[in-house]
């Protein structure tokens, strides 16, 4: 007679999303266990999905792709993953590098339409919206959306993901150094920016 | 606010209120990077055979957890024996009763018992079959990644890929799933929507939990004959064909969800498995040691069974699933005799996964085992995790 309430014998993939780190299921995923990578999509699709957010600022239609084309890069990339920081901050840094592609395209199609003579209408805004926190966060935004790629990236990894310089600097695959620098550039050009009311 | 700039700005940034994904946006995601990480794997090895690959498969399928919506299809009561496949694309959704001769594309067919309440709907390739109240044996074929077949209940749900199966509902409530061949990934969803996923395999069994069953079923079907010879082997083989798992062709079917096989076959696929380990032949030895564990559920053997089918996952280099069977059985059997040698052997598996803290607290738990053997294991394992974290900083 088969005892009530749990598997038997064995739980295999059951437990496989719950028990193991980040990066076990990122090795189970290199050798093919698609399990393990929908449990590692469904643990941390969110953190990609406001990191994204944050750093490009795009619509949820666009967000969507991004983390798509994000976690296909995770799987493609898994096998060079080295452990050198952990397994989601390596994934911001996969999520940053398909941010600044889609931030091309982006450049891209604006030119295209300023060459045209045409600029998309932004949208109304409704006078009990203007209020002084929303101008704030809209302005905070705007301020973040207007940094060089490199220095957004970083501002946003260490600053509001709250990732160490160290660990930053091995997901973007640079010095700890040059994520200082960015990081006190990012800095400055937010402080001019609310200081003369221009972008940076 | 803040009066630095900088302050404010994160300030804002972190209390931007910037939503989540819904969750059908979510699962379509899911199931897009799942089938393409498939597309990636298949493009990358031409021709690769092998377990991992057919359970990404399996998984690549299996895996998205969407919210179902099932049309309000006509429901009808199906008579014992009735077989027949699933709707075509081009009638999305109806009884399968009504379709005598089943639709080419579909991938599964299905024999429900005796007073089966069954609805057919989804297309070719997203096909659902709303199984509100009985039992029904079913046989999918092989599908393709992204492809989907799924058995849902009020709540909770099968998916599946190239495999034999049954599912007893209740009153519209999942009861039990028995898997013949191939694997099967079971969730719940509405009012169950908080259980854990649960993926078994060929021989195994899943119940619901104590007071789901609110009435007696009838008697299972069993694999019929015919069915079980239409098999074709390669539909076991999994998305790519998975040579290593051709143990599946010849493994005996459990007679019946249930039944208590004689002492003597469990015994006999426990010596089939110790002796295929001590060959080499982990996969086989795997299988037979999750078919002895099958049958010996409840049994002391079945507890033996489970460990040295995780010793063979792990000499098979099979890790992930190594590891989860180790943590089953540490957490399951924590005053076995074998509790502390797979404690350490779950250590050394963890560790090559680079997961440090787990495995030094596996390592911990074994350095009191009473074989100075396992000892002297579990302090090497947390040398080698010292080594470990002074080379990392």
């Amino acid at each position: 007679m088969i005892p009530r309430g749990k598997l038997l014998p064995f739980r295999l993939a059951a437990d496989t999303g719950e028990a193991l780190s980040d990066e076990a299921l990122l090795a189970a995923s290199v050798i093919g266990d698609s399990t393990a990578l929908g449990a590692l999509f469904d643990r941390r699709h969110l953190s990609v999905y406001r990191f994204l957010a944050r750093l490009s600022g795009t619509d949820r239609r666009d967000l969507d792709d991004l983390v798509q084309a994000t976690f296909v890069e995770v799987a493609r990339s898994a096998a060079r993953f080295r452990g050198g920081s952990n397994v989601l901050t390596w994934i911001f840094g996969i999520a940053a590098n398909v941010a600044r592609h889609h931030t091309r395209g982006e450049v891209r199609r604006r030119s295209a339409l300023a060459a045209l003579g045409w600029q998309p209408v932004p949208a109304a805004v409704r006078p009990d919206e203007l209020t002084e926190q929303r101008d704030i966060m809209n302005r905070a935004q705007r301020v973040v959306a207007a940094l060089p790629h490199d220095l957004r990236v970083v501002f946003v990894l260490c600053e509001i993901e709250e990732v160490s310089g160290v660990d930053a600097a091995r997901a973007l695959g640079v010095r700890p150094g040059t994520v200082w620098r960015r990081l006190h550039e990012a800095r400055v050009a937010i402080r001019n920016a609310f200081l003369t009311g221009e972008s940076p | 606010m803040s009066s630095d700039p900088v302050e404010a700005v994160k300030a804002a940034l972190t209390a931007a209120p910037w939503g989540a994904p819904d969750e059908r946006r979510r699962a379509e995601v899911r199931t897009a990077i799942l089938a393409q990480a498939a597309r990636m794997r298949r493009s990358r090895r031409p021709g690769a055979r092998g377990t991992w690959v057919s359970v990404g498969a399996v998984a690549a399928a299996a895996a998205a957890a969407v919210l179902v919506v099932i049309p309000a299809a006509t429901r009808r009561e199906i008579g014992a024996g009735d077989e027949t496949r699933g709707p075509s694309a081009a009638h999305p959704t109806k009884s399968i009763a009504t379709s005598a001769e089943p639709a080419a594309a579909s991938r599964g067919r299905v024999r429900p018992s005796a007073g089966a309440v069954i609805e057919r709907s989804g297309p070719v390739g997203d096909e659902i079959v709303r199984l509100r109240h009985g039992r029904a044996y079913f046989e999918v074929d092989r599908l393709d990644p992204g492809e989907r077949f799924r058995v849902v209940a009020g709540d909770g749900e099968v998916e599946v890929r190239g495999t034999e199966f049954s599912v007893t509902v209740v009153d519209d409530r999942l009861i039990a799933v028995d898997v013949n061949h191939g694997r099967v990934e079971i969730r719940g969803r509405g009012i169950a929507a908080a259980r854990p996923h649960a993926l078994i395999e060929a021989g195994q069994s899943w119940r619901a939990p104590e007071g789901d069953e609110s009435a007696v079923v009838g008697a299972p079907p069993a694999a019929p004959p015919a069915v079980a010879a239409r098999v074709k082997p390669q539909a076991m083989d999994g998305g790519d064909g998975a040579a290593c798992r051709t143990g599946d062709r010849h493994r005996p079917r459990p007679t019946s969800a249930g039944a208590s096989p004689a002492p003597g076959a469990r015994d006999a696929a426990f010596e089939e498995g110790w002796l295929a380990l001590k060959g080499g032949e982990h996969g086989r030895a795997v299988m037979a040691f999750e078919r002895a564990a099958a049958m010996a559920a409840g049994d002391p053997l079945a507890e033996d069974a489970a460990y040295w089918r995780a010793v063979a996952l792990a000499r098979g280099a099979r890790r992930a699933e190594a590891i989860s069977a180790l943590t089953v059985f540490v957490d399951e059997h924590g005053s076995s005799p074998r509790a502390g040698e797979a404690a350490a052997l779950l250590g050394w598996q963890l560790l090559a996964f680079g997961n440090l803290d787990e495995a030094e607290r596996r390592f911990g738990a074994a350095l009191s085992d009473r074989s100075p053997t396992v000892r002297r294991s579990a302090q090497d394992g947390l040398r080698a995790v010292l080594q470990r974290r002074t080379a990392g900083r």
